[in-house]
């Protein structure tokens, strides 16, 4: 039977299992996959960098290289929002839970959150608030449970939980050797965790409360560009300049899948799971979105369509679609 | 830091100290005399301070220490990698490009340790003073430019804001946690307990059996996709708070806890069932923990007296029933409360409704209700192309606009309390005077 997969000497003489396709042998093989780009968004005029779901299931974020921040209705195509940040290479952006505002930074080495309004003269910029303050990039944001606190990761090796209204910082995150790229927080109710990667190929798992590093995984080659929770909570993936995606289990506290093909050769820059978490999309910089069977480990389908290296990947909130960003500039939905 | 646990790998990995040539190298660099001419350089419309160009790095190298260009490129492309100087345009790519292309050094090893000397008075780790005394000894030849480059910053870090104080600060402590002793991360890991990798990879694969239908990339949805069909009555059948949910939906709220706590309906749902077991004060003390924790920093010390009074105090009108050592820990953390201050309470509470009221929510009428009333809807049609193609799209009301009527509609069902609760005294009033009226 061809497998797509590395087993990298897990099969231990006692026949423990470690690897998830192992024990997900007896899973039902999935059928016929097509998905295609439904929606193309126009309108950065230079690469886009990050996008980020409104919790209505169409609306987006999105931002570029020249400093624009976007708001679109991604059903309709329109674009609701626009703002031109004071500086150039927006890294990060993210939407707020309550669909009302938007925060976003980059090379400013901030992360500032700027209300949406109507207004007919609207000047979103004059109503920007700064909230968090690093000594490098901002690489990632995100917030919380509400619109009050925001998560932020940075150029400087930090990470750091920020009150919005404030700009107080609640608690910093030390343990990365290098630029942290990437994060994400836990879906569950009772934990207050998040997960970060780094150019130092860790990915890291830290207690919010404490500011506690509580896990750590060191197993990829490069850079970890992306991070991204199992929808239950027990696992996440990983993407990186290595070539490869993995996963980690939280409770095993170990890596149990390597997503990876002789034929794919360049970094993995974003990744997300499917609601069921069957599915993990990964977007890579040769341009192409590969979608990965998560418990059998093989690649279900490729996925062509960008001109350029795929920067950003979400999956909507319901599991309908998932967007990707490009440094092409354009945005789609696929579906 | 915990390594990867398979048999053969080691358990940790030693962290190598900072080169020390390097580092004196750095300094040089950095000298205002014999090093590189450093200036704020403007990126578009940022002005960075203290930056310089790849090309004057190369010439500096080649200068210093008299070396081929393939050579003097290769080292600087080293110390971009290490992190001892990083590229301002394009951050992740680290290396050095002999060109305009803008780059800042990275604050060395050797000024924090003297920052923090002086800092902290002569008092430093045992590992950290052996570092120090290292150092001094190696560049022994530059230490007075040390000093007073550390004076300098610790001076200027004085005068600072709070905000960049703080910055700075962050990125200090990350670099000496970086490289501090391993003996720390080793105690963690032994106190650490682990499930069978059996039996966790077990619950992930289940957990996508159990979704596998709920996921409409894979299963489908219905009537239909609205990316694919350009119908969005998927959407309206699914808002927050519908009148009346799918079946799909409702029977999601079966497969875990968590999944009905989160769904806003299925709240709803739970809290009518809580109310008729006289338990309804738990799941609204578990919302106001939530909104403590995740709310407006400024108000934590307010919301947690409210919780107090409304849940906790002696005779409150909410009063949730926790143990004595919980309330015991809970009412003691009040006394300076933080955004946490609940946190024992609020998980106790939670593993309640969990494992003791939501097993029998599920078996009561009031779900079985929602699940015989809950629509199953119908595929829908084939989408239309029409003549000029694509179907018109219908656009949804934004976020701003719903937040609005909804703030709208809570401050029509706060007045309309009011006015009850005055009628109720305006009739209370007319009765009294009857009843206190004096004997003739």
């Amino acid at each position: 039977r061809r497998t797509d997969i590395f087993t990298r000497g897990w099969w231990v003489s006692n026949h423990q299992l470690f690897a998830v396709h192992q024990v997900a042998e007896r899973v039902e093989a999935l059928g016929q996959f097509v998905m295609k780009t439904r929606r193309t968004l126009k309108g950065h005029g230079n690469k886009v960098l990050c996008m980020d779901w409104c919790k209505d299931k169409r609306r987006i974020v999105s931002s570029s290289q020249d400093g624009k921040v976007i708001v679109w209705d991604s059903f309709t195509t329109n674009k609701e929002h626009a703002v031109t940040m004071p500086c150039t290479w927006v890294m990060a952006c993210a939407y707020a839970p309550s669909g009302c505002a938007i925060a976003c930074g980059g090379l400013d080495n901030k992360c500032s959150v700027y209300p949406l309004t109507f207004e007919k003269n609207e000047n979103m910029a004059a109503k920007k608030k700064s909230v968090a303050m690093h000594t490098n990039y901002l690489s990632a944001c995100s917030f919380t449970n509400s619109d009050m606190q925001i998560l932020t990761a940075s150029g400087d090796g930090t990470c750091a939980l920020w009150d919005v209204e404030s700009g107080q910082l609640l608690q910093s995150f030390h343990g990365h050797g290098a630029d942290v790229l990437c994060l994400d927080l836990a879906p569950s109710e009772t934990g207050n965790t998040f997960v970060s990667g780094g150019c130092d190929k860790k990915a890291m798992v830290w207690d919010m409360r404490s500011g506690q590093c509580v896990q750590s995984f060191e197993t990829h080659d490069s850079d970890i560009n992306s991070v991204r929770y199992y929808p239950s909570g027990d696992a996440f993936a990983s993407g990186s300049d290595d070539a490869t995606c993995r996963l980690y289990d939280l409770r095993a506290d170990r890596e149990v899948a390597i997503y990876s093909k002789e034929s794919i050769i360049f970094g993995a820059s974003s990744v997300d799971f499917s609601l069921s978490g069957r599915l993990l999309f990964a977007g890579y910089n040769d341009y192409t979105i590969n979608v990965w069977d998560v418990l059998k480990g093989s690649r279900v389908s490729i996925l062509f369509g960008h001109e350029n290296r795929v920067s950003t990947l979400r999956v909507s909130p319901d599991g309908t679609a998932f967007c990707s960003g490009s440094w092409d500039h354009t945005l789609r939905i696929w579906a | 830091m915990l390594a990867h646990r398979a048999p053969s790998c080691p358990l940790l990995k030693p962290i190598p100290p900072p080169a020390l040539q390097i580092e004196a190298l750095m300094m040089e660099m950095q000298s205002p005399d014999a090093g590189i001419k450093t200036q704020t350089q403007t990126v578009m419309v940022a002005n960075i301070p203290h930056a310089v160009t790849g090309n004057d790095i190369m010439q500096w190298i080649l200068q210093r220490l008299q070396i081929t260009a393939e050579e003097a490129l290769h080292l600087g492309d080293l110390f971009v990698k290490y992190g001892y100087i990083y590229p301002l345009q394009e951050p992740k790519n680290l290396t050095l490009r002999a060109d305009g292309s803008l780059y800042r050094f990275q604050v060395s090893c050797t000024i924090y340790l003297a920052k923090k000397n002086i800092k902290r008075k002569g008092i430093l780790e045992e590992y950290e003073k052996e570092h120090y005394n290292m150092l001094n000894q190696k560049i022994n030849y530059k230490w007075d430019f040390v000093i007073m480059q550390a004076k300098e910053q610790y001076k200027a870090g004085k005068e600072r804001k709070k905000e960049d104080r703080y910055a700075l600060d962050c990125q200090e402590r990350a670099y000496w946690l970086v490289n501090r002793t391993p003996i720390m991360y080793y105690q963690q890991a032994i106190m650490k307990t682990r499930v069978k990798s059996s039996v966790s990879l077990g619950g992930i694969v289940k957990y996508s059996e159990q979704f596998l239908s709920n996921d409409p990339i894979l299963s489908g949805c219905l009537p239909s996709n609205p990316w694919i069909s350009d119908d969005p009555e998927f959407w309206d059948l699914n808002a927050k708070l519908v009148e009346v949910p799918t079946r799909m939906r409702v029977e999601r709220w079966a497969f875990n806890f968590s999944e009905l706590i989160r769904d806003p309906k299925g709240r709803q749902n739970f809290q009518l069932f809580l109310k008729k077991e006289f338990s309804g004060e738990n799941l609204g003390f578990w919302e106001a923990c939530e909104d403590l924790k995740y709310g407006d920093q400024s108000k934590v010390k307010e919301k947690a007296e409210e919780i107090y009074k409304l849940f906790l105090a002696p005779g409150a009108r909410r009063w949730i029933n926790i143990d004595g050592k919980t309330m015991g820990i809970t009412v003691k953390g009040l006394e300076h409360p933080h955004r946490y201050v609940l946190d024992a309470a609020q998980t106790h509470i939670y593993m309640l409704m969990k494992k003791d009221s939501y097993g029998r929510y599920l078996k009561s009428p009031i779900y079985k209700e929602m699940l015989a009333k809950a629509v199953v809807p119908q595929e829908g049609v084939k989408k239309s192309t029409g003549l000029f193609g694509r179907r018109h799209l219908r656009s949804s009301p934004s976020p701003i606009i719903l937040r609005q009527q909804e703030e709208e509609a809570k401050a029509r069902e706060a007045a309309n309390t009011v006015d009850i609760t005055q009628v109720m005294s305006k009739l209370d009033r007319r009765n009294q005077p009857q009843k206190e009226a004096p004997p003739k």
